[in-house]
């Protein structure tokens, strides 16, 4: 809770008003140089207005050319103040420094949440379901059918805005991320459709213009895409969505870094928070008033969907961070699915609901194949029964998974072992084509081992040279010996869960925790 | 702040107020918590100056004011109690001079929006004050500890049911505050808390920690603190961004004080929730010397001065300087603003002392302790 005293120059001139035109008011000049986020660049017109009326050159510096990690770093100040879209990054690296003193004067000038720029076929085929929301957004990017640019979060605020925001909707926790919500990144599905990136907001709106075609949303700053289609220069307008699973809000601070200029910051900012002036950025730019006076014109939406909260602490968003730029090659799983005759009935079906659920054809949802990934399946009883593979990108192939899933054809034996030997030789087979993707094994079961390999020779044959190391993962249902499926799932570096977690979560574990 | 100070002097001069040149200017500079505005409201200013006095000011959360280094300083002004008592404790360390004087109060409240008072109304954890039309109420009681229940047990407001009144909102029913490492508002909030969870004030430092250890959930889930309570939550976006902010009572009748001074009708958007466990916050203006001493004593008996704090939405103590006074109540129904019910009398021992409360405040923010 920082900030400087705020005086309405208005309100001061009224109060004096026996001085004849308070607003010629003579003053020091002086030069603030300021480290100025390059989404400013839009307010360069109003800065001989400034200096006019305070006497203050603002000079605001935006060749470093970044607004969010990095930017300003607590204690190494070479500028005499700071305008960010956003300063929670530097107030948490400030916290994490150990920094006891007072903080740096911050004080909002301007609002604008990041949202969605859509396309007006997307967006109305994403509203088909109702309002839309991230997990929409998200479902859509993972079957491949949305690609969308986002400029990036360690270079631009509205980039780690989105990143935030999309990472807290997609965690589901109804409050402010915390570490354990960023380890299983729930948000690669949605980044299977980033396909333009960029640095700034500006170079974002270049980049989407010269591929406008083959692309389908822009998430961005609310300013910026109103400003966007604004400008005429794109061959239809898009629509501002505001995800109904929340938003995070850029509220524009004005930080004072050298406290011997707090003469003129003060000036600055009492002339920024000025009625006019206030009303003047929000034409210009697009931007919010935070002066709650200046009525809103109807392109800017009172409702703009909830606001999102955001993490307090430095290693929650680091962590966030990495997790986005880890590489990401899409993964290879391989199903084993018991179809011994147990399986009939309510098993079968929470399996079956699991895959229509992962295939994308329930309610739109963070947890589902994604474009890129390959799934094979084998259904074993006695011995294997059948196996297939698929490809997720492709409907018609998922359409084919579900159908795989859902043959009533089941054994009267149990080969647990021998069936996960044989998707090792599958693996292996994956691996000799492309020795980087990801490769893991989900085995599910609900009985007791009874045809083929015993565990301990399954186990004893992980030592052969040359074995792949994939790890399997495995779901027990009712009678399935807890102790073996948990032995075997430790020694390969997988985990074992009971079925009577929710499947679709157990699967989204495997596929993005390992 | 200081050529505006002159440019007053001038002003006044011309108006032929002040005598000046024959009478010393005397400025004073000041640190303190967000109630330290007051003393750079333009009237309040303006008034000084009829007094010979001017001051520089800046703004921090109250705790950081009270651990800033003093030279040059001439008085801390934190918006409640504790800070206040951490600065004196400090000069007393220090053996130099310090005089605390209250100015005001005003109770912490939690602000809001008329549908999420009405679904915390159906949940059966407020419900509108004896004085109010129960169709369109402005302040409602709250059950503090029902509504930190609802948190406790992670429920969202669509779980509650704001559905019901065309909102969504799909996080978890919590009051987001200030940083409670740097601001009054927050910590006195905590005490709050502390006081319904506990069934009363912590008995030792290690009590203090085992209860913020409890409480501390509650103030983490909200994430990053806002910095900027009041000016987000009165801006039209608000109810996406604050939609329960702990605030002063003050700042919601400044508010819709001026929104009937400039001819419109009080906001029936914006409603107070006031919880069982009322309690007043005490801007409190420690003096560090002897001119600033005389300022304070000005702040608590000038006429003018009182005036515009009752305009500011603040309860202006009586003449004892003990209690606050029926003035507000009085002055709100001459303003035609809707007026909370108020009792006089008020419960100073919802707190615990400062060093249980440093202990809570640390440990739920894990911040630096004073040194």
């Amino acid at each position: 809770m920082i900030s400087t005293i705020v005086r309405p120059l208005a309100a001061l001139c009224a109060a004096l008003a026996v001085l004849s035109g308070c607003t010629a008011t003579p003053q020091v000049p002086v030069t603030l140089r300021v480290l100025a986020t390059p989404e400013l660049a839009d307010l360069a017109p109003l800065l001989p207005d400034l200096r006019a009326d305070t006497g203050v050159d603002l000079q605001l510096d935006m060749d470093h050319g970044l607004d969010a990690v990095g930017a300003l770093r607590p204690g190494q100040y070479r500028h005499d103040a700071a305008w960010l879209s956003s300063d929670r990054y530097f107030q948490l690296e400030l916290t994490a420094s150990g920094y006891t003193g007072p903080r740096p004067p911050s004080t909002s000038i301007m609002l604008s949440p990041v949202v969605v720029g859509m396309k007006r076929a997307t967006a109305e085929r994403l509203r088909a379901g109702g309002p839309i929301s991230w997990a929409d957004i998200a479902a859509s990017a993972a079957a491949g059918e949305l690609r969308f640019g986002m400029a990036e979060p360690r270079r631009s605020g509205s980039g780690l805005a989105a990143l935030v925001g999309v990472a807290t909707a997609a965690a589901d926790t109804r409050r402010a991320l915390q570490l354990e919500d960023v380890t299983c990144n729930r948000v690669r599905g949605l980044f299977a459709g980033h396909t333009l990136r960029a640095d700034t907001s500006a170079a974002l709106v270049d980049g989407f213009m010269t591929r406008e075609s083959e692309l389908d949303a822009l998430v961005a700053p609310e300013s910026t895409l109103l400003s966007l289609n604004g400008s005429g220069r794109l061959a239809e307008p898009l629509e501002i969505v505001y995800p109904t699973d929340g938003i995070i809000q850029s509220d524009f601070p004005f930080l004072l870094l050298d406290p011997a200029q707090r003469d003129a910051y003060d000036r600055v900012v009492d002339w920024l928070l000025t009625e006019p002036v206030q009303r003047r950025i929000m034409e210009q730019t697009a931007r919010r008033p935070i002066d709650p006076n200046v009525p809103r014109p109807p392109q800017l939406p009172v409702t703009t969907g909830n606001a999102l909260y955001f993490p307090d602490r430095l290693e929650v968003v680091d962590a966030l961070l990495a997790e986005y730029e880890a590489v990401d090659t899409p993964t290879h799983v391989i199903f084993v699915l018991d179809f011994s005759g147990s399986m009939r009935g309510d098993r079968i079906a929470a399996l079956r609901a699991a895959f229509v659920q992962l295939s994308g054809e329930g309610e739109a949802s963070f947890v589902r194949f994604h474009a890129g990934e390959r799934i094979t399946v084998v259904r074993f009883g006695g011995e294997v029964l059948a196996e297939r593979e698929f490809a997720a990108g492709d409907p018609a192939e998922l359409a084919a998974l579900r159908e795989f899933v859902d043959v009533d054809s089941f054994d009267g034996r149990t080969a647990v072992w021998s069936a996960t030997e044989h998707a090792y030789g599958i693996a292996a087979r994956v691996l000799a084509t492309d020795a980087a993707r990801p490769v893991s094994i989900v085995l599910m079961t609900d009985g007791i081992n009874n045809a083929g390999l015993t565990a301990d020779e399954f186990l004893e044959r992980l030592d052969v040279p040359g074995r792949p190391p994939v790890p399997v993962f495995t779901i027990r249902f009712g009678e399935a010996d807890a102790a073996e499926l948990a032995r075997v799932a430790t020694a390969t570096g997988g985990r074992s869960v009971d079925a009577d977690i929710d499947l679709t979560s157990a699967f989204e574990e495997f596929r993005g925790c390992h | 702040m200081s050529v505006l100070a002159i440019v007053g002097i001038v002003a006044l001069i011309a108006s032929g107020t002040v005598a000046l040149p024959f009478q010393r200017l005397v400025t004073l500079v000041g640190v303190g918590g967000s109630k330290i505005e007051y003393l750079d409201d333009p009237v309040v200013r303006a008034q000084l100056l009829r007094h010979h006095m001017a001051v520089r000011l800046t703004a921090l959360g109250s705790r950081e004011a009270a651990r800033v280094p003093l030279d040059g300083v001439d008085f801390v002004f934190p918006s409640g109690q504790p800070a206040a008592e951490l600065v004196a404790e400090r000069r007393v360390a220090a053996q130099e001079y310090s005089s605390p004087h209250r100015v005001f109060v005003s109770p912490i409240v939690l602000a809001t929006y008329r549908e999420y008072a009405e679904t915390l109304r159906a949940a059966g954890v407020a419900r509108p004050q004896a004085n109010q039309d129960p169709e369109q109420p402005y302040y409602y009681d709250l059950d503090l500890a029902g509504f930190l229940e609802l948190a406790r047990a992670g429920q969202s407001w669509d779980a509650l049911g704001i559905g019901g009144w065309g909102f969504t909102n799909g996080n978890t029913v919590l009051a987001q505050t200030t940083d409670v490492c740097a601001a009054n508002s927050a910590a006195t909030y905590l005490g709050l808390v502390a006081y319904v969870t506990r069934g009363g004030v912590p008995v030792s430092v290690q009590d203090a920690v085992d209860l913020a250890l409890q409480i501390k959930p509650l103030f983490r889930e909200q994430g990053l603190p806002t910095r900027n309570p009041d000016g987000i939550y009165f801006v039209p976006e608000g109810r996406g961004i604050l939609p329960i902010v702990v605030i002063y009572e003050h700042q919601y009748l400044a508010y819709q004080l001026q929104r009937v001074g400039r001819g419109g009708e009080p906001d029936q958007d914006r409603v107070l929730l006031y919880p069982d466990v009322e309690f007043q916050s005490e801007p409190t203006m420690v003096a560090l010397n002897a001119d600033a001493q005389s300022l304070a004593v000005l702040l608590g008996t000038d006429s003018v001065l009182r005036r515009r704090a009752l305009e500011l939405g603040y309860r202006v103590l009586d003449s004892s300087l003990e209690d606050s006074s029926a003035e507000l109540p009085r002055f709100l129904a001459e303003r035609g603003v809707p007026a909370p019910a108020i009792s006089t009398s008020y419960t100073r021992g919802l707190l615990p002392d400062v060093p249980m409360l440093e202990a809570m405040i640390t440990t739920v923010g894990d911040c630096r302790p004073m040194p």
